[in-house]
């Protein structure tokens, strides 16, 4: 890269100097601490494994417990095995994007999945227990369970309080939590019908504003886990749902005890899952780590004041949690009305906005684009012909959207907006503002200003997006090759020695920086590998 | 107290807890000017780093990150129109019209300043006033969180310029495309044409990159623009402390704003800037200048921005809960470290949490004397010729939005963003309503149906603050319409009058 700057001496500050020297001290550090970790020769040898560093992938952001779960695993992991672990986030769709990841990778072992019992619901709610299948559900490793939170200060000071103000004819009492048709959500429901609450639950962004929002005394309860209830004096668990009292919070009673068995089970458990496939001595390799670090003494001591149970539970016994966790949220979603409705046939208006009827119609919507675009340059609105294009093509997905919110959930005495109320509001909004810029864009039209090198534009858009298409295939290095001297030398640079530097600087500098200490792994292509 | 604050500062000046400060705030500025890295995402990528570390020294590292990266963001907003944070969006405004005028030193000479100030305003509210802020901040309803976003909204009134009805149509796209994912209150599918990558929505990293740095670069190209043009910005001189006096009001509105915003769990660093620059260009003398290289504008946008990192650990710190995406992961990281984040800590650990203190405010001055320094570095790119630059940035929009989750469809993402960019561009269509509609349609939508759900339609007048913040958003969004109308029909007017006249 440092060829640009030949044109300007002196350009290579001493704060450049001293970034470099920076940098060098924390890549000293990882250095130091790969260095100091020395492998086991406990763990059973397979040749060939592992060849590269395990990536850790947890399906949340960082910050999350199973994030912090993933993480203190992978250090005493890194420990015991003498081998790099990465832990990767990748949040979406529940876990759906990180189960996906993982699935795409080959069964080879060096990609698992940090897993929890909200995997299960989020798969049964949206339809996907293909994947349940897909997985083979390796180890449990610890579990907590569920509690009621109240405003120590505020709200009822114990479980007889929130259950009388529950009883109370005629009141709904506001549970606060996350997810609807999440684990929590699902629990918190099984709980307030065996206990005979009416109750409201209020779906949070996060544990975190939920918590935020009881603090404030915006809801009775908060259900969540008995962490939560340690970060500040002013929260009290006035419940737990489990078999036996927690050892942090021994004076708060479980359910069974006040008299509603059958709520011993309601928890959240965490563990390890990998893609179906992976060989036998891999796995059992993976058994033999996962057993050192779950009793490693730090690993216990770690986990020592979290009201955590640690509970390895091996594969089968998973499978079988698996099993029932699959069946219990089928049958709790399906009452709630949350499952998705594969089996209703749409008819009438309503079919359009399903496939087949919404590819006919987003493919006509398309060609109508398209087809302005090429008229109006050619009719007597040619000076407004991109604008009005581009309105068109505003109002045209705007109307499509309208359509798709006939698909969503209907507002209803929990929900009285309902999924498409806000789409719609946008949409009303919208429409006649477009309208209404169509207007006063024939009303004042203006010819494009001249001197624009447009055809250079779409010849360079043209460049990149074959780049992005032939990414999958050549692979990041060699596409990056071709594409990145065809542009510089389309726009019109002939410094050849430059060009060359340019693109081998910043291949070295993406492969360094984003593949080896960011672990992004970059598309390796399907014939070079 | 303040026997504790100078036990923590004295804690914090020794060689280790220094260079890990510097180290810290480093790498926060090269994470946050990164398009695709966000503030949390480099903190999480560091924590790691920090296993070997004490408590203290880890937590002065990751804080240092998260200072740096907040301020990180504007760089390559200001140079190249690649905001690195979706706050950084209001600094580019100003910031890059400022590089294109040939005047980068002064852009980043007053982001970097502002961010200092901002930063030590923040951590100063953060050690005197914790407690009874986020007693205050907990206590706020759906509604008035409702309230909050759209009163952010009425923001578009400053953005648009003279385009009022284009930049509102830019901001219900915005909206709209906000809507796209799974729903947040009934879990339910909207709009994803069945795409698992868009059940989380459009992220905002890919959006916010093809949005502003790929347009430009298709917008530079159609201009044919030339490489001298920028080669005198290299050597535009850094500002004087004159210049940063007379924004000394504005620089305390914003970190006042920045901070109070930061505050409450879920609002944000972007909300923070709009606001502070929507009204920094109501109560400028030289409003005009706004969207044209205003250093007001400038300084609004990053004292406030800066200032949120002060306010985000205020419920962090007091109550042990997330105020934002990045102390989320602090919380992460405290507990790898065997600490219990909130009140407690301040019972079993005072040492630490002055230490930490001291760090926040030690790491400001990193920040000004590493910013200044890095500036001189940074106003370099004008020297880069155009050619190289617009491939490098088509490099780095590409691996910065792959990297959010490795995925090929989020950088088809930034391509169809970055086609939107350069022809709502071509056309006068403001960007930054789009990302502000993005960004805040999702928390008006959360609250405003959460409202209804606790306590009925009615909430919206029956709560002061509410109704207040609704009424006072609804006039930032009606006087300056009025205002021009007036202004039309009066100039209008004066043509009938001049002609008659003749």
């Amino acid at each position: 890269m440092w060829p640009v700057f030949d044109a300007a001496p002196g350009l290579m500050p001493r704060s450049m100097t001293i970034l470099s020297l920076l940098l060098g001290a924390v890549l000293f550090w990882q250095a130091q601490g790969a260095v100091a970790s020395s492998s086991d020769a406990d763990l059973p040898r397979v040749d060939g494994f592992p060849s590269q560093p395990i990536r850790l992938v947890v399906y949340t952001s960082p910050g999350g417990l199973i994030d912090v779960t993933a993480r203190r695993f992978a250090q005493l992991a890194q420990e015991h095995s003498g081998h790099p672990f990465a832990v990767i986030n990748r949040p979406g769709g529940g876990g759906i994007v990180a189960f996906e990841e993982v699935l795409r990778e080959p069964a080879d072992g060096h990609r698992f999945l940090a897993v929890t019992r909200s995997n299960i619901s989020k798969m049964v709610a949206i339809g996907r227990e293909d994947l349940i299948d897909r997985i083979h559900w390796h180890a449990s490793i610890m579990d907590n369970a569920h509690v009621l939170i109240t405003n120590a200060e505020e709200g009822p000071s114990d479980w007889a309080a929130l259950h009388a103000s529950g009883r109370r004819a005629g009141r709904e009492q506001r549970w606060l939590g996350v997810d609807i048709g999440g684990v929590k959500h699902v629990s918190g429901v099984k709980i307030a019908e065996a206990v005979d609450i009416d109750m409201r639950w209020i779906p949070y962004g996060s544990g975190g504003e939920a918590v935020a929002a009881l603090l404030g005394n915006l809801g009775t309860a908060y259900l969540g886990n008995p962490r939560d209830a340690m970060m500040s004096d002013r929260l009290r668990i006035v419940a737990v749902a489990a078999e036996k009292r927690l050892r942090e919070f021994p004076e708060v009673p479980t359910f069974a005890e006040l008299g509603y068995p059958g709520l011993e089970d309601e928890l959240i458990w965490r563990g390890f899952a990998f893609r179906r496939g992976i060989p036998d001595d891999v796995q059992a390799w993976y058994d033999a780590l996962i057993r050192k670090v779950v009793e490693d003494p730090r690993w216990v001591e770690a986990w020592r004041n979290e009201a955590v149970n640690l509970r390895y539970r091996d594969a089968e016994s998973f499978g079988r949690i698996i099993e029932r966790d699959r069946d219990e949220f089928r049958s709790y979603l399906d009452r709630l009305d949350l499952l998705p409705d594969v089996e209703q046939q749409a008819s009438g208006f309503a079919a359009l906005a399903r496939p087949p009827g919404l590819w006919l119609l987003a493919g006509l919507v398309l060609a109508l684009i398209l087809g302005m675009a090429v008229l109006l340059p050619r009719s007597r609105w040619r000076d407004g012909a991109g604008e009005l294009t581009l309105l068109f093509a505003t109002m045209s997905i705007t109307l499509l959207v309208l359509l798709l919110t006939v698909r969503l959930p209907a507002a209803n005495p929990v929900d009285p907006i309902g999924a498409g109320g806000v789409p719609r509001l946008w949409i009303a909004l919208l429409l006649p503002l477009s309208l209404f810029q169509v207007w006063l864009c024939l009303r004042q039209m203006a010819p494009a200003p001249g001197g624009l090198q447009t055809g250079r534009v779409l010849v360079s858009l043209g460049l990149f997006a074959s780049y992005l298409l032939l990414l999958p295939v050549l692979g990041y290095a060699l596409a990056s090759l071709l594409y990145m001297p065809a542009l510089i030398l389309y726009l019109g640079y002939r410094r050849l020695p430059v060009v060359a530097a340019i693109t081998v600087g910043w291949l070295t500098f993406s492969e360094v920086v984003f593949q080896r200490l960011l672990f992004v792994d970059l598309p390796r292509g399907w014939w070079f590998g | 107290m303040f026997e504790a604050l100078s036990a923590g500062l004295g804690s914090v000046f020794a060689l280790l807890p220094l260079l890990t400060i510097v180290i810290g705030i480093v790498l926060g500025i090269l994470i946050g000017a990164m398009p695709g890295l966000s503030p949390s995402m480099g903190v999480a990528l560091m924590v790691p780093f920090t296993y070997a570390m004490s408590p203290t020294l880890a937590l002065i590292l990751l804080v240092g990150i998260y200072i740096g990266s907040s301020y990180g963001g504007s760089i390559t907003g200001i140079m190249v129109n690649a905001p690195g944070t979706p706050s950084a969006v209001v600094t580019a405004i100003d910031g890059y019209a400022l590089t294109r005028q040939g005047k980068p030193s002064l852009a980043l000479g007053t982001s970097i300043v502002a961010s200092s100030f901002g930063g030590m305003f923040g951590t100063l509210i953060l050690i005197g006033f914790s407690v009874p802020l986020a007693a205050a901040a907990v206590r706020f309803h759906p509604s008035e969180y409702f309230a909050f976003a759209l009163f952010g909204m009425a923001t578009i009134a400053t953005l648009a310029g003279d385009n009022w009805g284009k930049a509102f149509i830019g901001m219900l796209l915005g909206l709209l495309l906000a809507t796209v994912g799974t729903d947040p209150i009934s879990g339910a599918e909207r709009f994803t044409f069945d795409v698992l990558e868009l059940s989380d929505g459009f992220l905002l990293i890919p959006a916010l990159i093809g949005m502003f740095a790929l347009s430009e670069v298709f917008a530079g190209i159609e201009k044919g623009e030339s490489t001298t043009a920028r080669s005198d910005a290299a050597r535009d001189p850094w500002p004087r402390f004159a210049h940063y006096w007379k924004l000394k009001w504005v620089m305390l509105r914003a970190s006042a704003i920045g901070t109070l915003v930061g505050v409450f769990p879920g609002a944000g660093a972007t909300i923070g800037s709009f606001i502070s620059y929507g009204l920094a260009k109501r109560f400028s003398r030289k409003p005009d200048d706004f969207g044209k290289g205003s250093p007001e504008g400038v300084t609004a946008s990053e004292a406030a921005d800066s200032g949120s990192v002060g306010g985000a650990m205020v419920p962090l710190l007091a109550l042990g809960i997330p105020g934002s995406a990045t102390t989320a992961v602090l919380i992460g990281a405290m507990m790898i470290h065997d600490l219990t984040p909130g009140p407690q800590l301040f019972v079993r650990s005072p040492e630490m949490i002055y230490a930490i203190f001291g760090a926040m405010l030690v790491a400001q001055f990193v920040l000004l004397f590493v910013g200044m320094a890095g500036g001189r570095l940074w106003v370099k790119v004008a020297l880069i010729p155009k050619e190289l630059l617009y491939v490098l940035i088509t490099m780095m929009a590409m691996i910065g939005s792959f990297a959010v989750r490795n995925a090929m469809f989020d950088v088809f993402c930034c391509l169809a963003f970055g086609l939107l960019g350069w022809v709502m561009r071509r056309y006068g269509y403001p960007l930054a309503p789009v990302i502000l509609g993005l960004v805040l349609g999702t928390i008006a939508e959360t609250n405003f149906r959460r409202a209804i759900m606790m306590d009925g339609p009615e909430v919206f007048f029956t709560r002061p603050i509410t109704a207040a913040l609704i009424i006072l958003a609804l006039l930032s969004f009606l006087l300056p319409l009025i205002g021009r109308l007036r202004l039309r029909k009066q100039q209008a007017a004066f043509a009938v009058s001049g002609t008659g006249a003749t």
